[in-house]
Formats: structure tokens, C-alpha cells, sequence
């Protein structure tokens, strides 16, 4: 019956937004922009961006990776000949999980009496011909020189790395997939997003060669709760009357929680998307002119912002970005196969929408968009499995 | 006294036999007035007008929706225009004639022999459309091919359909061929269709590593529908080996465009690795 809920929940939610994008949907009318903490008085912005970079990567989400490498590892160990010897974590494309392996693994030499060898890289190579050398050169030239008689735990903290989309990007992954096949002296750790992993599968079956392979849970509302209180405390932030739907299908439930049912429902269970949507439901009251009421601080029913009118074209470029996490503008242009003015004028365009963000000359997906953007693409016939 | 009779009374029956007529057909026609001939136009035009905006509605509204939706979309015009032409024509006849269950058998009838004899190739396209959007030989925004032409179905009308070739050309093709001819259909209702690109070697080519560029080629190509299945085919020819990419792409649309990425991915690729192509063989013409 929850289930049958929680459904109805979502599919009220999806539909009414499709309903009012399709009365708005014109493509001489401007997109209404995304909320975004630019509304927000300085102060105010300056404290929550503060809080936020202070938020520690969700508990729930590092405890989740931390039991399954645990079980895996354990089970190589015992039985190294015949147990799998490695481990693959599935994340949401949009979402990074490199930082929280690399946390759990800090203290492995000590505790576990291991060896552990993360993959120093953090981009994809400049020359995506050299992938495989390089990956050749740290694996079977650079390891060894530290190798030791302890067991001996690889990491490759994002295998999007490892790869591009292109007649000379996926020799790295040939390369990985004989190490791993053959390779059991060494246990691995693999991290990746789902798209990735589904495409790399679809071409050259590496789930065959890979053991467990774990999609991180979706994240429940009390998990939601309790990491995003800090900020909540700190700034003092109170809850708006929800919509009218949250009313009728949480019932009498109070502001706080249905706040916290309707973002679990809107982030599909992905903590990056949850914040997101979080940060872009809070707004500022003023205090009165007769200062009767003091100013407020609240979270507002969270919402994901609508696409804007998207063309074939585009839509190659964004399911690109998603398959590749995080790429250079010449990557990108190298491995969908057009001119560099071409994916740059494209770009230009979703990145004044909002759904591509640029950090030095990085580019990927605005995570907040992610669940809409993924049924779009799957309307478009793209293919977007989601691991459970 | 016979003899004499007798013309008189066939006179007479030929008479009988012409108010007769002249009464039945006064009994299936009803009287033509200014009104109704004004009505019958107005219906005309308002068809017309209506058969255009149910064309330009389909199509915008199949051009703008999400791919998966688009032939499905597509596919509700044949049945909009019999819809509204059925509706037009039988709203004229019940505006000119009587239609007592007699008076059609005789309306039928006299149809089917005028039709029968002048436009027998048109009923027989009109009958073929029908037929047509039972059996499903093609549909709006299938890409078929019959007889010498290949396109896509871009229009469905009531004589026949209307196929946009590579060459952007649209080409009218009436239903009846389907009595005679056989029509191939890439797609058949769904988004995708098999591509076949072909490719020439010499005999000593490495296949092996051939193979393997094409397939990459597939896998890499952002036109590729990955769920489908990418095939290589090879043959031996007296002039070289022969290769096909079999693969599909994500909207059959893109066909052309498809075949011009794989193509362009896998010959920049055998340029890598200087692979030889087939060379025309050396021989004398006979005298």
C-alpha cells in the first residue's frame, strides 16, 4: 500500500509539472530561471553556501559503500583463488563517490594490514590514445615499485576516467578487463555511474569479468533528515504549509516530515539531487515594517526545475555527459564526432539554461536536473538503466 | 390487326419503362435547391479546411512530443481522413438522396458499375488505402520501400501515400501497388531500423582486426541504438572481402547520417593501420 502511495506521490508530482510545462512550452518564451540562492540576501547566502561545504558526505550513502567493500574484501580474502576479487560501486551519474571511498580506505593499511593503491588521477587524459599506456604504466610499472608482501587492494575511484567514447578511448577499458580477469592476487574497488556502467556492459560484457557489483540504496527520508539538520539549525530554517497534494497523501503528518517525504520523492533517493533541490527551496521573509514579525528563514515545498525545450542534438550531447560524468569541452566534442564551435555553441546554450555546469573547463550535468533530463532521454529512445 | 398492336403497345411500354425511371430516380434524388447546393459546399470546404488542420495538428504535435510517441502519433492520420471523408460523403448523400434501404441497392449498384468502368483504378487505390490501414503494410513515418522508390512514409492520403526520398524529393505512390508489388518496411511502427553498411577490402586484408574496428565503430558512434543487436558480416567476392556493419540507430531518421559516421569513424581508423583496399585486377581486354 506505501508503495502504491509513493508511486501515486511521484506520478501526481511528474504529471503536474508535464502539465504545466506543456502550457508554457513555447520556444520564443524565455525559461522561467531556476530558483537559485542569487535570490537570498548575502548573508544569508554566504552562511548556507558556508554550511553546505561543511556538510560531510551523507552517512547513510558512506556506510552503504563501507559494509559492501567490507563484505567483498572479506570474502577475497579468505578465499583468494576462487572468491570474485572486486567490487563495483554504482552511483547516480551526476553524482561522485570517489571522495568517500578514498575516507573509508584511509586507515585500511593499519587496520586490515593491506596494501591500497588509488589510481592518482584526477581527470580523464588530455589524449584519450593514452589512456591504456597510462593505465599500463601506474598498474604494472609504478605499483610494483611499492609493492610489498602485504595483500594488495586497487582503487579506481571513477572508471569514467578510464574511458572515452570514441575509436581510441576504450582501449583502457580492454585493458582493465584482462587485469581483471586474470589478476587475482589483487582485489579491486571500482566506482562508477549507471550510465557508464551500462554502456561499457553493452559493448564489451565487463559486468562477466567484474564480481559483486553494487548500486548505492536510495537514501529514505529520516536519512535526509538527520544530514541536512545541521544546516537547519544553524540558520535557523523553518518549514512552508506543503502543496496541497503532500497534504492530501501524507495526511496529518507534520510540515517537517511531509518537507522531507516530498524531497526523498523529488531526489529519487540521491543525496547530491536532495541538496540540490533543498538549497533551491529555501527562501527569505523579510522582517514586517513594524517589525511585528521577524524575519524568516524556509523551506518551501522542493521542486525540480522544468527542461527547457530541447532538440536532438542537444540530447546527444547531454546523454555524452552523462555517460562520461565530468569532461573537457574537447573531449566531448572529439568523442560525439562534431566540431569544437559546434558542441561549444550547444553548451553555450544549455549551460545559460542551467543544465550543464562549468567549473575551469569541466563540464557536466546541473544534478539537479538529473531526473527529469533521464526521462526525457529514455522518451527519446536513449537507454538509461537504473540499478537496483 | 396484330401487326399493327404491336408497335403501338412496345411504344407504349418504352413509355411506361421512361416514367418509371424518370420516377425513381425522382424518388433517390431529392429536390435540388440553392440551400442545399450552398450546404453541400459549405460541407466541401469544411472538410477540406478540416482534413488540413488534422494533417498539421498530427505532425506538430508528432514533432514536438518525445521520439518513442512520434510514429505512434503519426500513425492516427489515415484514420482521422477516412474518418472525416466517410463522415462528408454520407452527410452529401443524405443531403441529395432519398437513402431508403431500396434506393441504396440502386445507388450501390449504378456506383459500382460507374466506378467499375471509369475510375476503376481509383476505387481500386481507395479500397487499397483501407485495406491498408487494417493490415499495416506501411504507416506514416515508416521508411519503406517499394518498387524502385525508398523513403519515408510522410503522408497517408485516400489514393495513396506520399514517401519523402534521401534526396528530399517526395515521391506519390498510389495504395493499389500494394495489390501487385511487394513492399519492403525498415522500421514497420517502431523507431529504429536495421542499417547495413558495407565495406571492400583486398583479399589479404586482416579481418581480425577489421572486425574489430567496425564493431567499434557501432559502439562509438552516438547514432547507435546499443540494445539492438551490431553485427559483422563478411564474404569473399572474386574482387575482394566483403564486409557488413549491421547496426541500428536510435531514430531510423537518421539513417543516412548513421551510415556516414560509421563510415567515417572506421575509415579514418583503417587509415591507422594502413589496410588495403580492394585493386582493380590487371587485365587485358580481349580483342
Amino acid at each position: 500500500m506505501a508503495t502504491i502511495l509513493r508511486r501515486l506521490k511521484t506520478w501526481i508530482f511528474e504529471s503536474r509539472s508535464f502539465v504545466f510545462s506543456w502550457y508554457t512550452k513555447d520556444r520564443n518564451q524565455l525559461q522561467e530561471p531556476t530558483k537559485s540562492l542569487v535570490e537570498l540576501p548575502p548573508l544569508i547566502r554566504e552562511k548556507l553556501i558556508a554550511a553546505t561545504n561543511n556538510l560531510a558526505d551523507n552517512p547513510a550513502d558512506t556506510e552503504a559503500i563501507r559494509s559492501c567493500i567490507d563484505e567483498a574484501f572479506e570474502k577475497w580474502r579468505n578465499c583468494p583463488q576462487t572468491a570474485e576479487n572486486s567490487i563495483v560501486i554504482l552511483t547516480s551519474p551526476v553524482m561522485v563517490v570517489s571522495r568517500i571511498i578514498i575516507t573509508i580506505l584511509e586507515n585500511w593499511t593499519e587496520e586490515k594490514q593491506v596494501s591500497v593503491n588509488v589510481l592518482p588521477w584526477n581527470k580523464r587524459p588530455a589524449d584519450a590514445d593514452s589512456i591504456r599506456s597510462k593505465l599500463q604504466q601506474y598498474l604494472e610499472h609504478e605499483v610494483k615499485v611499492t609493492a610489498n608482501e602485504l595483500p594488495e587492494v586497487m582503487v579506481i575511484p571513477n572508471l569514467n576516467w578510464c574511458f572515452l567514447r570514441s575509436m581510441d578511448g576504450l582501449d583502457g577499458i580492454d585493458y582493465l578487463q584482462k587485469m581483471l580477469l586474470h589478476d587475482s592476487d589483487r582485489f579491486w574497488i571500482i566506482a562508477t555511474g549507471e550510465v557508464t556502467w551500462d554502456y561499457l556492459n553493452s559493448i564489451s560484457d565487463l559486468e562477466a569479468d567484474c564480481g559483486r557489483v553494487a548500486p548505492l540504496p536510495k537514501l529514505d527520508r529520516d536519512s535526509l533528515r538527520e544530514w541536512l539538520k545541521p544546516i537547519l539549525k544553524e540558520l535557523n530554517i523553518t518549514f512552508a504549509d506543503p502543496r496541497l497534494e503532500s497534504q492530501i497523501l501524507e495526511g496529518d503528518k507534520d510540515e517537517e516530515t511531509t518537507y522531507f517525504e516530498d524531497l526523498t520523492s523529488v531526489s529519487r533517493g540521491i543525496s547530491v539531487i536532495a541538496l540540490q533541490a533543498f538549497l533551491a527551496s529555501i527562501v527569505y521573509e523579510p522582517p514586517d515594517e513594524d517589525n511585528q514579525q521577524q524575519a524568516v528563514i524556509q523551506a518551501q515545498s522542493p521542486e525540480l526545475p522544468n527542461l527547457p525545450d530541447l532538440e536532438s542534438a542537444h540530447h546527444y550531447l547531454l546523454y555524452f555527459l552523462l555517460l562520461h560524468g565530468d569532461i573537457t569541452l574537447s573531449a566531448l566534442a572529439h568523442s560525439i564526432g562534431d566540431s569544437e564551435s559546434k558542441v561549444r555553441k550547444r553548451i553555450k546554450f544549455l549551460r545559460n539554461q542551467g543544465l550543464v555546469e562549468e567549473q575551469g573547463e569541466i563540464l557536466k550535468i546541473n544534478p539537479i536536473y538529473y531526473p527529469k533530463l533521464k526521462q526525457e532521454l529514455v522518451n527519446n529512445n536513449f537507454v538509461i538503466k537504473e540499478f537496483d | 390487326m396484330n401487326t399493327y398492336l404491336n408497335p403501338y403497345i412496345l411504344a407504349q411500354s418504352g413509355g411506361d419503362a421512361v416514367r418509371e425511371t424518370a420516377e425513381g430516380t425522382r424518388e433517390i434524388l431529392t429536390k435540388i435547391t440553392t440551400w442545399k447546393v450552398s450546404q453541400a459546399l459549405i460541407i466541401i470546404l469544411a472538410s477540406y479546411i478540416t482534413l488540413r488542420v488534422i494533417d498539421w495538428l498530427i505532425i506538430w504535435i508528432s514533432e514536438r512530443i518525445a521520439s518513442e510517441w512520434r510514429l505512434r502519433v503519426k500513425q492516427l492520420l489515415p484514420f482521422f481522413r477516412t474518418v472525416i471523408l466517410t463522415a462528408a460523403i454520407v452527410i452529401l448523400m443524405n443531403l441529395f438522396l432519398n437513402l431508403s434501404p431500396e434506393n441504396i441497392i440502386a445507388i450501390t449498384g449504378a456506383v459500382a458499375v460507374a466506378l467499375g468502368f471509369a475510375f476503376k483504378d481509383y476505387a481500386s487505390s481507395i479500397i487499397a488505402g483501407i485495406v491498408g490501414i487494417f493490415e499495416g503494410s506501411y504507416r506514416v513515418g515508416d521508411r519503406i520501400k517499394i518498387g524502385e522508390d525508398y523513403g519515408e512514409v510522410v503522408s497517408y492520403g485516400l489514393r495513396g501515400i506520399r514517401v519523402q526520398t534521401p534526396s528530399d524529393n517526395i515521391v506519390t505512390i498510389p495504395h493499389n501497388k500494394i495489390w501487385t508489388e511487394s513492399v519492403s518496411n525498415s522500421n514497420a511502427g517502431e523507431l529504429e531500423a536495421q542499417v547495413v553498411t558495407e565495406f571492400y577490402f583486398a583479399h589479404e586484408v586482416d579481418t581480425e582486426l577489421v572486425t574489430k574496428i567496425l564493431y567499434r565503430a557501432a559502439h562509438t558512434s552516438r547514432y547507435t541504438q546499443l540494445e539492438l543487436p551490431v553485427v559483422v558480416r563478411m564474404a569473399e567476392t572474386p574482387y575482394g572481402t566483403h564486409f557488413k556493419l549491421k547496426s541500428y540507430p536510435l531514430d531510423a531518421r537518421d539513417e543516412f547520417l548513421y551510415q556516414t559516421d560509421l563510415t567515417n569513424k572506421a575509415k579514418k581508423a583503417f587509415a591507422r593501420y594502413s589496410l588495403t583496399y580492394p585493386r582493380l585486377l590487371n587485365v587485358e581486354p580481349e580483342t
